[in-house]
């Protein structure tokens, strides 16, 4: 089974609009996100993994998978690097 | 014994300041002046051979040779000590600067970079790096009849309603001469900042507004990268924020996570509740009169 991530909690988080902003309490940095970016934030509030986020914007999203994977990616790993998401032991 | 009214406090002070906003008596004084002996305890702080600064969790302490010492504790007293035969105007104007900031500072409030004009129950906040052209807009909107709300700084207040309201600082604005000359319905300046230097203080005590108003729309100004005379786009969300982010008022010595913290709480929730628009504009003096004229068109269309 892939492994399931979830938000970092010393991050705190505010929406505006249709995006969200946020602060990590540990660096001081500020992130923002744009309004996909924000659709995946929020389904990290749960348990996930990369895949089943991916199978889940296919759902609700008219986007071919190759796409949906290539720009997810890169928002992922952003995540990952900044560390404001956590693998969930 | 004075009694003001200056950036949303209550100060009780044994010194005159004609800048700001004489109120009646009051038992409940969030700031207390004196002049006195700062005392030996403190550091001797550090910086340059013109200013020394101490600070740590619940003191400031700035050492300006020649002028004064200033001390500001727990953000509820303020100790001044001037020299012998000093220009009091200098000695308050450090103190209207840095030492209110200190004092706000240490009550955990964070003041915002902008001057304000109001109309109704509203105010406009106008944001921009030094140069940018701050003032001469002020006194370009003011020409048209808008009222001054406040000069550079404005003080945030969030009502138990989750708004972020805004409240003045003090009744003076601070013009360059060459913008003095430019809008001679200005007037004459009630004060020069320094004697070396060619700024000038205007009060109006008269029309100055120590309630709390809801800001609703912000102007960023800021130089134009291109050859573009003047542009002004709406801005929302993350970029908004980044905006109130990048102008927030850090005056020299606040740090920390507290401030931080403070900033993405008032910027996430003003950047909901406001609109903002960047303007962009040459060095060219005459775009002024046009981006008022664009401005007020605004602002009287969505309120």
């Amino acid at each position: 089974m892939s492994k399931k991530y979830i938000q970092n909690k010393k991050v705190i988080q505010s929406k505006i609009g249709e995006e969200v902003v946020m602060l990590d309490m540990d660096s001081g940095l500020y992130f923002g996100l744009n309004s996909v970016a924000s659709i995946i934030w929020v389904k990290l509030e749960k348990p996930i993994s990369f895949e089943e986020i991916v199978d889940q914007l296919l759902e609700e999203y008219s986007i071919d998978r190759q796409t949906c994977e290539t720009d997810s990616k890169v928002f992922w790993d952003q995540l990952l690097d900044n560390n404001i998401i956590k693998l969930v032991s | 014994m004075f009694y003001y009214w200056a950036y949303g406090l209550t100060i009780q002070s044994e010194m005159y300041f004609p800048e700001l906003m004489p109120i009646d008596f009051t038992e409940f004084i969030d700031v207390s002046l004196s002049l006195g002996q700062v005392p030996a305890h403190l550091g001797e702080g550090s910086g340059s051979p013109n200013k020394k600064v101490f600070i740590d969790n619940s003191s400031f302490k700035l050492y300006v040779p020649g002028i004064a010492t200033y001390w500001a504790e727990a953000g509820a007293s303020i100790i001044i000590e001037k020299g012998d035969e000093v220009d009091e105007d200098v000695v308050r104007l450090f103190c209207l600067s840095n030492i209110f900031a200190a004092i706000l500072n240490q009550r955990k409030i964070f003041p915002l970079h902008a001057a304000a004009i109001k109309i109704d129950n509203y105010v406009i906040l106008i944001c921009g790096h030094s140069g940018a052209g701050k003032s001469t807009l002020l006194a370009s909107l003011l020409s048209k009849g808008f009222k001054i709300f406040s000069d550079d700084v404005c003080v945030p207040l969030i009502s138990s309603s989750g708004k972020v309201y805004m409240q003045s600082s003090y009744p003076m604005m601070k013009y360059w001469k060459d913008t003095l000359e430019g809008f001679p319905f200005l007037g004459k300046p009630d004060v020069q900042l320094r004697p070396d230097y060619h700024k000038y203080g205007i009060f109006f005590h008269n029309e100055f507004e120590t309630k709390a108003l809801l800001p609703s729309h912000v102007f960023f100004l800021e130089k134009s990268s291109e050859k573009v005379d003047l542009s002004l786009r709406e801005i929302k969300g993350v970029e908004l924020f980044q905006k109130f982010e990048s102008n927030a008022y850090r005056g020299e010595y606040l740090i920390g996570l507290d401030l931080k913290q403070s900033h993405f709480e008032l910027f996430t929730t003003l950047a909901n509740q406001i609109k903002g628009y960047v303007v962009e504009r040459s060095g060219n003096d005459n775009t002024i009169k046009e981006l008022s004229d664009i401005v007020e068109e605004i602002i009287k269309n969505k309120i």
